[in-house]
């Protein structure tokens, strides 16, 4: 339930709170209607009991010295229906009601109250008048009975209940949620490309338009950040690349110079290199901090995986002769990505240079690569001494080398760079496999199908 | 070739103005984009050499107040971003060329003489140094009837050398014109498969090694 839209959440919160209303309801109501009734009951005993004493005195054929004489005929036919004992000054019982199969105990009984006989509930009331006493009274359920039938009728109505708020609650949901909805919505628009639009803030002054406005300085914060970050790249780019520029030009004057010795030149030429080097990781800082900032520009286009990895591959042939390393490459033909291809083959090239850096003489290098579940699979493996499992996770730090030392060049930018790329696409990089023997590492990016 | 070379960096444009003087040109040096726009204004250049980067008004405002007064010198800009956007920015507006820091000397020369040209040429489906025949379209090499296959990286690093012979590219240059990033292994590969071209093109020999500076593809005397 945790993930449910909230309308649907409401709805059935609604829909509880409506069925325990009604069940609270039917709970009341039962009790008030059989305190009514009850006291009704009451009513219509005392009545009755008056009645039948009046008409006993006044019974003129059964008068006698001692007093009334009782006859059967005397008690009223409202009495009848009900449990009904008469009984004279000794105790001996003069009539029973049809219902009434022996007599009330003797004990205990007082004006109304309510008494159990025989297990069932029974309301019951003493009169007393010139020797005669009357004992009448009933069933509490038969008493109690319109209050119990709308009890009955009150629970019967719950499925119904359920129903109606159900829907009528998700519709009123739906309803009050909508400007969430349009937020939302207008919030997605909002992307580091857009960062200058701003949400359309309503005339009311209610909980939602103190949330858009609230959302509103978020953004202008966001975007200001992103303009900084912006300009930091981009001043960075230049200060760091026009005086490598200036030193390449230097450097490249000595190795025209024909007066120079050629050990000079030998030094220069060597420089010249490194200056070379310095310039990529500049790139590369650069492209991680675009990537960070998250502007990392992706020019796509459609095209396949094999032609885009001819060159890495090629590379990667080449590179294995001299180490005695064996390339196995299995990519299907046809195999098309969505996606920036400088960024892939950038992608494809720095796993694949450390599959040549970390590889062992006469190993082996695997180049793999499927369509899976609507995405593009390559798995990049290589023989070598792998990766230990404590530091598997700080393989894609900045900086971080696996085994340092004279013996494997680079910067330990290559991984971090070739995951933010592939997130960049919306895929990823993982190290799938490292044992003592083996490493892969495996990409994924969106497949055209 | 009268040239105006735009960039803030005292140096860089030294070395610019250098190379494109040896190089037979007349470069004219300004390092702000407002004394750039007054210059031009005056004059009719055959080029600028136009940095992205400058103080005050920078180079796509240069460029964009060059195209509104209808000043329709080629321009080369410099940028210090290989990002696509600056290219494509810069393209937008009416750049003619496009080279991004650091460059190699000879490269902004090459560019320059290109653009210097009245009628641009138009990119040649065959390449052909002595009775070496490199066709661009089905990538094909022949060594007079002799057919030569070539590998992916093979083709492209003799599609560079031979679109300039008798040019010689240090082996830092072929490496960024072979490689869009910088490649580890680098100055390897470009020895590998420069080793690889010449047995595959055989004798006589074709690509020479220049001490210190790298390789050419020429003809033999």
């Amino acid at each position: 339930m945790r993930n449910w839209p909230l309308r649907w959440k409401i709805a059935l919160y609604s829909a509880w709170l409506a069925v325990a209303a009604t069940l609270a309801g039917a709970i009341t109501t039962w009790f008030v209607m059989r305190k009514a009734e009850i006291a009704a009951f009451d009513r219509r005993l005392t009545t009755d009991a008056e009645e039948f004493f009046r008409d006993v005195e006044h019974f003129e054929d059964g008068r006698t010295n001692s007093g009334p004489v009782f006859n059967e005929i005397l008690v009223p036919l409202s009495l009848r229906k009900h449990l009904v004992e008469v009984t004279d000054v000794s105790g001996g019982v003069l009539y029973l009601s049809p219902r009434l199969r022996q007599p009330f105990p003797r004990d205990g009984i007082k004006e109304f109250h309510n008494h159990k006989i025989n297990g069932k509930n029974v309301r019951l009331a003493e009169f007393s008048k010139n020797g005669l006493t009357l004992r009448a009274g009933d069933d509490l359920q038969e008493i109690n009975q319109i209050g119990r039938d709308i009890f009955l009728a009150m629970l019967g109505a719950i499925p119904t209940v359920l129903l109606v708020t159900l829907v009528g609650s998700a519709w009123v949901a739906s309803k009050a949620i909508a400007p969430v909805e349009e937020i939302r919505q207008a919030a997605n628009r909002i992307t580091a490309r857009r960062l200058d639009q701003r949400l359309p803030v309503p005339p009311t002054k209610d909980e939602i338009a103190g949330l858009i406005e609230m959302l509103n300085t978020t953004f202008e914060r966001l975007q200001r950040s992103f303009e900084q970050s912006a300009r930091f790249s981009a001043d960075a780019s230049h200060h760091l690349k026009t005086p490598i520029a200036i030193l390449r030009a230097d450097i490249e004057e000595i190795l025209a110079d024909v007066n120079c010795s050629e050990s000079t030149q030998a030094r220069a030429e060597g420089l010249l290199h490194r200056i070379h080097h310095l310039s990529s990781v500049v790139d590369n800082l650069l492209l991680l901090s675009r990537a960070d900032a998250g502007r990392l520009e992706l020019s796509q286009a459609k095209f396949e995986l094999g032609e885009v990895l001819e060159g890495v591959l090629d590379d990667a042939q080449t590179l294995a002769e001299p180490l005695d390393l064996t390339v196995e490459a299995d990519i299907p033909k046809h195999l098309l990505l969505k996606a920036d291809p400088t960024f892939v083959a950038m992608i494809a090239q720095n796993l694949v240079e450390n599959a040549v850096k970390y590889n062992i003489p006469g190993g082996r290098i695997r180049v793999k690569a499927r369509a899976v579940n609507g995405e593009v699979e390559m798995t990049i493996g290589n023989t070598g001494d792998g990766i230990p499992k404590e530091r598997a996770g700080l393989l894609f730090e900045r900086f971080y080398r696996v085994c340092g030392g004279a013996r494997v060049p680079g910067h330990g930018l290559g991984l971090s760079i070739a995951r933010e790329l592939a997130r960049a696409h919306g895929g990823d990089v993982e190290l799938v496999h490292s044992e003592e023997s083996w490493t892969e590492m495996r990409v994924r990016l969106p497949h055209l199908a | 070739m009268e040239i105006l070379v735009v960039e803030d960096e005292v140096r860089l444009a030294h070395h610019i103005s250098r190379a494109l003087t040896e190089a037979g040109h007349e470069p004219v040096m300004v390092y702000d984009g407002e004394t750039a726009l007054g210059k031009a204004d005056l004059k009719r250049y055959d080029l600028l050499v136009l940095d992205v980067m400058l103080p005050g008004v920078d180079g796509f405002e240069v460029l964009r107040q060059l195209r509104a007064t209808k000043i329709d010198t080629r321009v080369l800009i410099l940028t210090a971003r290989g990002e696509v956007s600056d290219r494509v920015t810069g393209l937008g507006l009416g750049a003619d060329d496009y080279l991004a820091k650091p460059f190699a000397m000879q490269e902004l020369v090459a560019r320059v003489s290109a653009l210097g040209r009245r009628f641009p040429e138009e990119a040649p489906v065959k390449l052909q140094v002595g009775d070496l025949v490199l066709n661009l379209v089905d990538r094909n090499l022949y060594r007079g009837q002799r057919r030569i296959e070539l590998s992916a990286r093979e083709f492209t690093l003799l599609r560079v050398l031979m679109r300039e012979p008798g040019r010689v590219f240090s082996r830092t240059e072929l490496c960024e014109r072979v490689w869009e990033r910088g490649h580890v292994y680098g100055v390897k590969l470009v020895e590998a498969f420069i080793s690889r071209l010449r047995k595959k093109i055989n004798s006589p020999p074709l690509i020479h090694t220049v001490r210190y500076m790298g390789y050419t593809i020429q003809e033999p005397e």
